[in-house]
């Protein structure tokens, strides 16, 4: 495959990044780090949680940016590094019962008080497994494109299709209970 | 349809906390362009050379160890085959006049030669 035209800045800092410039790791940070840190927030649902996580990622960056070949923009490639970090981050907290268990139906959905959910989407994301909250986000919230999805995830985009509809009727079925209750 | 929409349109949107920039610099380990180099750090090509010379003196050092010649004797030898031949060489030719007497008395002698040049076949000295 070859290697993708990236725009101009985000190759010039990436060049920095990799001669130890701290000017191009603050660039990828100003750019990146707003939609890495939301990223993070849905997966792991704590802000908290989420804040370790993405400053972890660019700390490592430096040592990790030569494992980036440029066969996908840079922002695919933190996506998913992001993605893999935080699905790491709850297995080590000793999550994975949540992992298997978690089963969007009705009042058996994940304790939403074990999470710092706040908003109404994060109830919602609450009954859904980590993968799966992490590819609603990335396409709904941040209107990521299937192709680049396939990509973080490393699933053909028919897969990632068939997820995305079961977690939007999984979604809609929460917010018609969460209105039937008054609640929405 | 809206309501899922609105859902995401409408979700909280969280930002990074003032400081976690400076908490990753700091952590990251990086320089600025128009930093000084830190204490320690490798400078191309000062080390490269630094690093030269001492496997250029290392290289030296062994050559001058390999190729240095045999210790004289007075400085001390090594082994005991450099022992040996320094005793022998260090031992003084003793006087002829000493091995007659030895020989006359019936004693032997106290020196062990062994079969060596010094008892000559007077005979066969004459004939060269």
């Amino acid at each position: 495959m070859p290697m993708m035209e990236w725009p101009s800045p985000e190759r010039k800092n990436l060049e920095r990044l990799r001669a130890g410039d701290l000017e191009g790791l603050k660039w990828i940070f100003e750019t990146f780090s707003d939609r890495l840190i939301n990223q993070c927030y849905r997966i792991l649902l704590s802000r908290e949680q989420a804040e370790d996580v993405v400053q972890d990622l660019f700390v490592r960056l430096p040592a990790m940016v030569g494992e980036f070949r440029g066969e996908s923009a840079l922002g695919t490639w933190l996506y998913r590094v992001a993605h893999n970090m935080c699905l790491t981050r709850l297995q080590q907290a000793g999550n994975r019962r949540r992992l298997e268990e978690a089963n969007f139906a009705g009042d058996e959905a994940a304790p939403r008080d074990a999470y710092e959910t706040t908003d109404l989407l994060g109830k919602a994301l609450a009954g859904l497994d980590p993968e799966t909250r992490s590819l609603l986000w990335l396409k709904e919230g941040e209107g990521v494109p299937l192709k680049e999805l396939s990509g973080i995830f490393n699933l053909p985009e028919g897969t990632l299709k068939s997820r995305l509809s079961r977690a939007r009727d999984r979604v809609r079925e929460f917010l018609e209970k969460e209105e039937r209750v008054g609640k929405v | 349809m809206e309501k899922f929409e609105n859902l995401f349109r409408e979700a909280e949107r969280i930002r990074p906390p003032a400081g976690l920039w400076e908490t990753i610099a700091a952590r990251a380990g990086l320089a600025t362009q128009g930093d000084a180099p830190k204490p320690g750090a490798e400078s191309g090509w000062g080390w490269k050379l630094a690093a030269s010379l001492a496997v250029g003196i290392g290289v030296l050092a062994a050559l001058l160890v390999v190729l240095k010649p045999a210790p004289r004797v007075a400085e001390g030898a090594g082994g005991a085959e450099d022992f040996a031949v320094a005793r022998v060489e260090a031992s003084p030719l003793p006087d002829e006049d000493d091995l007659y007497w030895h020989a006359d008395l019936g004693e032997e002698s106290g020196m062990d030669w062994g079969e060596d040049a010094f008892l000559l076949d007077p005979v066969a000295a004459e004939s060269e």
